[in-house]
């Protein structure tokens, strides 16, 4: 229900559809015009300060990274510190994505009987271990591991998942940096407009703490991994305005998972106000 | 008069049973009966190719095929050399051939020659991972028998086995059936496997598995009674039967039963079962 707008007795949403100022307002609205242009503002001064100051206001270790997604400009602290990783679904999905952009295997690729393989890698996002492991059989735990050498991303390694049934082999780490983590999501967000690659970061496992900070209005792709010593958040924030960010945040030995939440909170803050 | 009539109804009745359409050879013929029918190893996928002695003075041959001993025959090929094809069948069974001069054919059938499928009616039972590591988990198909075994066990070399790959959840029946070489216990045979169309039927593997040869992970839906294999060593198989249920033996474990058709002449034929 649109709220009510009148002004001397007439009804102004009638009188605005058959102008042109309502024409040029939907075109703002939807975005699909020229009169709203994102403004890459950038990095804002003094943020290395705030990311600093997080990383050394709560228990534990913690690696966080930035970037302004057009331009490629990011900051961090301890980012390339080595972080250790449950599922290891964000490098694979920026794997995924770029070998389906190559051709080597499309995101719409039958991998098992019904599924793709955009839907196993968004079952990993949500938190599939079995499915995150089944994508990595199936893209080739070599071939990505090459992958992610011949991109550089040199603090990453990815083995596979950890099951806990009986008998079950032991697998070894998995890791990650805060920069590497920022140059995944580099490469989703490039290809956000390719078929399927929006899909495999919608609806992360986000905290309530998180949704509320990131409020509505923008497109938000993320990747969580958390286990009892540690919570890494992995966030695309595409906004309809203004910058779109990538935010990492990789912690270890922490006492409260909620630090972390308020630790994306006072980054995302900084960012956006 | 009504005596005449009844006499002409009589040996209408007579004549027509005499002339069994679907009993190739039947009574009144006076050809030579045809001998020597094989089924040629040219045979493959859906097209049976069968072979006979040739005949002289006779104006071709007629090929004939039912799907069970009781059903009725039908023609499927009439060629007037000594090869005939029965092309894209759609079950296995069983063939026989006629020649024919004019409106003269064979005393009587030729030798019968089938492409059923060796039937292994032993019911096999198969255990996924969360099962105890007691129960067999992997199975190959033998062409007389089959053989359970541990997929974790590297002496065990499977063609198939059961894994649950969406993680453990009490009295869960989820499990798929994955390739002997695919996944964590992957150092088994390559097992591709097809969705049913049809009990009878299936396509002929296509190298590198394109459709409907797509999967070797395939989840089994509740429901499920049947699919269709192709096995490293090219043999066919049909898994019928099958059950899926939760392995009471554990809490997360899950079961499937099965018992199996196997073709080991290239045909991809088999029963209504």
């Amino acid at each position: 229900m649109l709220p009510s707008f009148q002004y001397g007795g007439l009804n102004m949403y009638r009188l605005l559809e058959f102008s042109p100022v309502y024409f040029l307002l939907v075109l703002m609205l939807t975005g699909g015009g020229i009169m709203v242009q994102k403004t890459e503002a950038g990095l804002p001064e003094g943020l290395d300060d705030i990311l600093e100051e997080i990383s050394s206001q709560y228990d534990g270790s913690w690696g966080i990274g930035v970037m302004e997604l057009n331009t490629g400009e990011s900051e961090s602290v301890n980012g390339n510190r080595e972080f250790q990783m449950e599922i290891p679904h964000l490098p694979l999905t920026a794997c995924g994505v770029d070998l389906s952009s190559t051709g080597v295997i499309p995101l719409d690729s039958l991998i098992a009987r019904n599924i793709q393989l955009w839907e196993k890698l968004h079952w990993s996002q949500q938190g599939g271990r079995g499915t995150c492991q089944a994508v990595l059989f199936v893209m080739g735990e070599q071939r990505v591991n090459d992958w992610i050498e011949q991109e550089e991303f040199t603090g990453t390694a990815v083995s596979g998942v950890q099951f806990f049934y009986p008998d079950c082999p032991q697998v070894d780490p998995n890791n990650i940096t805060a920069i590497d983590g920022l140059g995944f999501l580099k490469i989703i967000y490039d290809n956000l407009d390719e078929p399927y690659v929006a899909n495999l970061g919608m609806n992360p496992p986000l905290s309530d703490h998180n949704r509320e900070t990131l409020g509505l209005g923008n497109s938000i792709y993320g990747w969580i991994d958390e286990t009892e010593e540690w919570r890494h958040l992995f966030i695309i924030v595409n906004s309809t305005q203004g910058s779109d960010f990538g935010i990492v945040i990789l912690t270890e030995g922490i006492d409260d998972p909620q630090d972390v939440d308020k630790g994306f909170r006072t980054v995302y803050e900084a960012l956006t106000e | 008069m009504k005596k005449l009539g009844l006499l002409a109804l009589v040996a209408g009745i007579v004549l027509m049973a005499g002339c069994a359409g679907d009993d190739p050879a039947g009574p009144g013929g006076t050809l030579a009966d045809v001998s020597g029918v094989t089924i040629s190893a040219s045979s493959a996928g859906r097209d049976v190719i069968l072979t006979w002695t040739a005949l002289t003075d006779v104006d071709g041959y007629k090929v004939w095929f039912r799907a069970t001993s009781t059903a009725s025959w039908t023609e499927v090929d009439d060629v007037t050399s000594n090869t005939g094809t029965h092309s894209d069948a759609t079950s296995a069974g069983e063939y026989v051939v006629t020649a024919y001069k004019g409106s003269d054919s064979s005393a009587n059938n030729s030798n019968m020659v089938d492409t059923y499928p060796t039937d292994v009616t032993t019911t096999y039972t198969i255990y996924d991972n969360y099962s105890p590591t007691t129960q067999p988990s992997g199975f190959i198909f033998g062409t007389t028998s089959g053989q359970t075994g541990s997929a974790a066990s590297t002496s065990f070399h499977q063609d198939i086995y059961a894994f649950d790959e969406l993680g453990p959840v009490d009295g869960d029946t989820n499990v798929q059936l994955l390739s002997g070489d695919f996944g964590s216990f992957g150092n088994g045979n390559t097992t591709w496997m097809a969705e049913p169309v049809a009990a009878g039927y299936c396509e002929a593997f296509v190298t590198g598995g394109s459709a409907p040869w797509s999967f070797y992970d395939y989840g089994l839906y509740s429901g499920d009674v049947r699919v269709f294999l192709h096995l490293e060593n090219g043999n066919y198989v049909k898994m019928y039967n099958i059950a899926v249920a939760a392995d009471p033996a554990s809490d997360h474990g899950t079961m499937v039963s099965f018992s199996y058709e196997i073709q080991t002449n290239g045909l991809t034929l088999f029963t209504s079962k």
